[in-house]
């Protein structure tokens, strides 16, 4: 008894406790997050009821039996009309968790599903090569014309692009896309907090999507092993409102634009 | 099977886990094949004479991995809090001593001391602790109490003891532990890592062999080198990345002081010259002598200069002495939009620039933050510094700031002209200086950039070795590895991709690998930048 309270209480308590997901909030950081989140606490109440149920008619069955002196046990070829039952019960528990989930699934790895808004202006290209994340953006201001410019550029890179490893900055409350490649062997794309989770796989340029909801820095981190490095794979994603987004692309403008030469220098010096 | 082989078998599959528990060996710097050529007298001296060898020398001054030491003459910035007795200790079989400190001291448990004036100046204590709040260090001293006034350094070497442990978790399984690049993982990569201890470095900031600062090494890090297994390493917090940068500046100045006074050695008393000397007249005994004889007199005027010229080298690639704005006068804080012209203010330096070497100051916070203003003269005895502020107003007080780097380091590296904006005209004109017989740029890279040219067919020269011809055909660079000239339609760029890092490259070549530097006499500076302007092109090229 005891134990069952126990699993209840635990049950009840981690979402708030923030046992279950990683980052400082229980609460997904993307809006198809929040769905999958919503998806695994369907399931958590369906598995705990179903396991704090059974395990109260197993205590049940043993404390009546226990006490029972006058009954012989008997051996039994089992009960046709239960395994029946206890077949159909759960595979109609099953389907309907499969059928449930179908769109949020569909959001997330079906392209036709994707929104037009993200699939139309992809915000960055993403390599992930052993051992680090390669970024490139379009130039700040340039806008795709058709979904064939946008394999053109996937292609051919321009010269306007800027790259920078480890960090990837995009805008917050609104759909955002990238690609998703890999330089040399398998990789995984994961942000724990956004709950985002793609394998970059050699040869294959993948779309990927998610919509942050709140400013933040997350984690961005390879969750497949693909070599000796693969710890060193951690780099961040910064979500930032639209203007500071807009700010640090044409920071990074600036900053790659660097041909060091200085007006106020000196002539010579020594 | 039969219980006596499975028991058997549990045990040999036990083994590993068992031994991987064990103590664990002491960490060592590995030696370099120069120093383990030598004969073993050189290596090791002469213990009962107390006559040191190479690699006691070498100990002596660096220590081990897990017992560094700061040879206070390298130029590395140790990490230390520097403080002073303030009040005359009390004597108790714990003596507490009041001291200060300058910046805030965290608390510490048992670390170590160093003083650096009064009685035990130059000599070491392990303390109990220092408490912050009463600003008191416990310890437990055997001779004399300190005075008031004697001045100590806490946790000496913090900085280089955090750098190697960074080291160890992110970079030893590629460079090794003594920067030698020959990592347990190095062999499965090419190119090669970096091995440190020629004191060579190829994507930076300064001229041919001077050695790079401390930002270029930090930019490496940072942004990693592209086309290579050195990844970036951007979210190692600034801390660490400095620590990192320390400890391999020391590590090269360890390798290259190994290095130099093993060459010294190698000639005369390498195991083969010694086998050779015994084929002649000469006796064991009379070459034991001769080398009691070098190690004695001679090696310790070699440790003094090489150590020396060491340091100096690495001082030579120095970042500027940073420093803040102690006193700016009020009145100088007028109108920011009228022309304030030279002012004159109080400052605080953190170390001593060198003279001539510094006309600009970078302003690094405050209002004029990333300006770049003339110095017009410095005042050392009343620390002031005279300053043209042109028309941006004027500083305030706390405001930091730092001097330029020499810029001798920097002969030509720095452009005098603006790039020049991409167009196609600038990419065609580009394009045939890249072609041409002057300039020599399709020798390596090949017509169509692709990294084929002529030179990578031929047999090249080694200069290591009596310029003999290398075995393999191509170009090698002075680790003796092959290199492959950057294959310029792939759009990747080693040493980075801003404009000014290709114009390092194109300008200052990268002459540890052969690629040769353009000076003004080879390409204008216009001309260096429609040829980079066609270099950033190539790969844009529709594929
Ligand atoms: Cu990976």
């Amino acid at each position: 008894m005891f134990w069952a309270v126990v699993a209840v209480v635990l049950c009840l308590v981690a979402p708030s406790m923030n046992w279950w997901f990683p980052g400082n909030n229980a609460e997904a950081a993307s809006t198809l997050g929040t769905r999958i989140d919503d998806l695994f606490y369907l399931i958590l109440v369906i598995v705990t009821v179903t396991f704090v149920g059974t395990q109260i008619a197993l205590g049940y069955v043993l404390w009546k039996g226990a006490d029972n002196r006058d009954e012989k046990a008997h051996f039994t070829h089992g009960s046709h009309s239960l395994e029946v039952i206890w077949t159909i019960v759960p595979s109609g528990i099953l389907l309907f968790i499969a059928l449930y989930q179908m769109d949020v699934w569909a959001e997330y790895r079906v392209i036709s599903k994707f929104p037009a808004d993200a699939v139309a202006q992809p915000v960055a290209d993403v390599t992930a090569r052993q051992f680090e994340w390669r970024i490139r953006y379009p130039a700040p201001g340039r806008k795709f014309k058709s979904q064939a410019d946008i394999r053109k550029w996937l292609r051919v890179p321009e010269a306007g692009d800027l790259h920078y490893p480890n960090e990837l900055c995009v805008p917050t409350t609104r759909n955002v896309l990238f690609y998703l490649r890999s330089g040399d062997v398998q990789h995984a794309f994961f942000s724990p907090e956004l709950r985002v989770k793609q394998d970059a796989v050699p040869g294959k340029v993948i779309p990927v999507w998610f919509n942050a909801t709140k400013r933040g820095e997350y984690t961005l981190l390879c969750a497949e092993l693909c070599g000796w490095g693969h710890y060193k794979m951690k780099a961040r994603i910064l979500a930032v409102p639209e203007n500071e987004y807009r700010q640090y692309l044409l920071n990074l403008q600036k900053e790659l634009a660097d041909d060091g030469f200085d007006e106020d220098a000196p002539e010579s010096d020594e | 099977m039969s219980l006596r082989h499975t028991q058997l078998i549990c045990i040999l599959l036990a083994a590993p886990f068992v031994a991987g528990c064990g103590e664990q060996p002491n960490a060592a710097f590995v030696w370099s094949e120069r120093t383990l050529s030598l004969m073993p007298e050189a290596q090791r001296g002469f213990r009962a004479e107390k006559i040191p060898g190479v690699r006691k020398w070498v100990d002596d001054n660096f220590g081990t991995p897990t017992d560094l030491l700061a040879w206070q003459r390298l130029p590395v910035n140790w990490g230390g809090f520097e403080g002073v007795v303030v009040e005359k200790p009390t004597d108790a079989p714990v003596v507490m001593i009041k001291v200060s400190f300058s910046e805030d001291v965290p608390a510490t448990g048992e670390t170590e001391l160093t003083w650096l004036s009064g009685k035990a100046a130059g000599t070491a204590i392990t303390i109990l602790g220092f408490d912050s709040e009463s600003s008191r260090i416990s310890a437990e001293l055997s001779g004399e109490l300190p005075e008031v006034g004697d001045t100590f350094v806490l946790d000496l070497g913090h900085q280089l003891k955090q750098g190697r442990m960074v080291y160890a978790e992110h970079c030893v399984h590629c460079h090794g532990t003594s920067g030698d690049g020959d990592g347990p993982t190095a062999k499965y990569l090419n190119p090669r890592p970096r091995d440190y201890r020629l004191g060579r470095f190829k994507y930076k900031s300064t001229i041919d062999a001077a050695r790079p600062t401390r930002d270029d090494l930090n930019r490496i890090i940072k942004h990693g080198v592209p086309g290579t297994y050195m990844p970036s390493f951007l979210l190692l917090g600034e801390s660490e990345t400095r620590a990192a940068v320390e400890y391999v500046r020391w590590l090269s100045m360890r390798g290259e002081f190994e290095r130099r006074l093993s060459a010294e050695l190698a000639g005369e008393y390498s195991t083969k010259a010694y086998k050779n000397k015994l084929r002649g007249d000469t006796t064991r005994e009379e070459i034991l002598a001769e080398l009691k004889q070098v190690l004695t007199e001679d090696m310790v005027g070699i440790v003094d200069s090489s150590s020396k010229e060491i340091a100096a080298a690495w001082e030579e690639s120095h970042d500027g002495v940073s420093g803040t704005v102690t006193s700016f006068p009020e009145e100088a804080k007028a109108d920011e939009s009228a022309p304030s012209g030279p002012r004159s203010f109080e400052v605080e330096l953190d170390g001593t620039p060198r003279e001539g070497a510094h006309q600009l100051i970078h302003v690094l916070d405050g209002k004029l933050k990333s300006r770049k203003l003339k110095v017009i003269s410095r005042d050392a005895e009343a620390n002031k510094l005279s300053v043209d502020f042109g028309k941006v107003g004027g500083l305030s007080d706390g405001d930091r700031f730092r001097f330029d780097p020499s810029r001798a380091i920097r002969e030509g590296l720095i452009p005098v002209a603006p790039r020049v904006a991409d167009s196609a005209e600038s990419r065609d004109i580009g394009r045939k200086l890249f072609m041409s017989k002057e300039v020599k740029c399709v020798n390596c890279h090949g017509a169509s950039g692709r990294g084929n040219g002529p030179q990578t067919h031929d047999f090249a020269k080694n200069s290591n070795d009596d310029n003999k011809l290398f075995p393999e055909p191509g170009l090698h660079d002075v680790w003796g590895n092959t290199v492959q000239p950057r294959d310029l339609t792939s759009g990747i760029y080693r040493g980075g991709r801003r404009p000014i890092d290709i114009y390092r490259r194109i300008r200052g070549g990268i002459t540890a690998s052969q690629m040769p530097p353009h000076g003004e006499n080879i390409l204008t500076d216009e001309q260096v930048w429609h040829v980079i302007n066609y270099v950033l092109s190539i790969p844009l090229e529709s594929k």
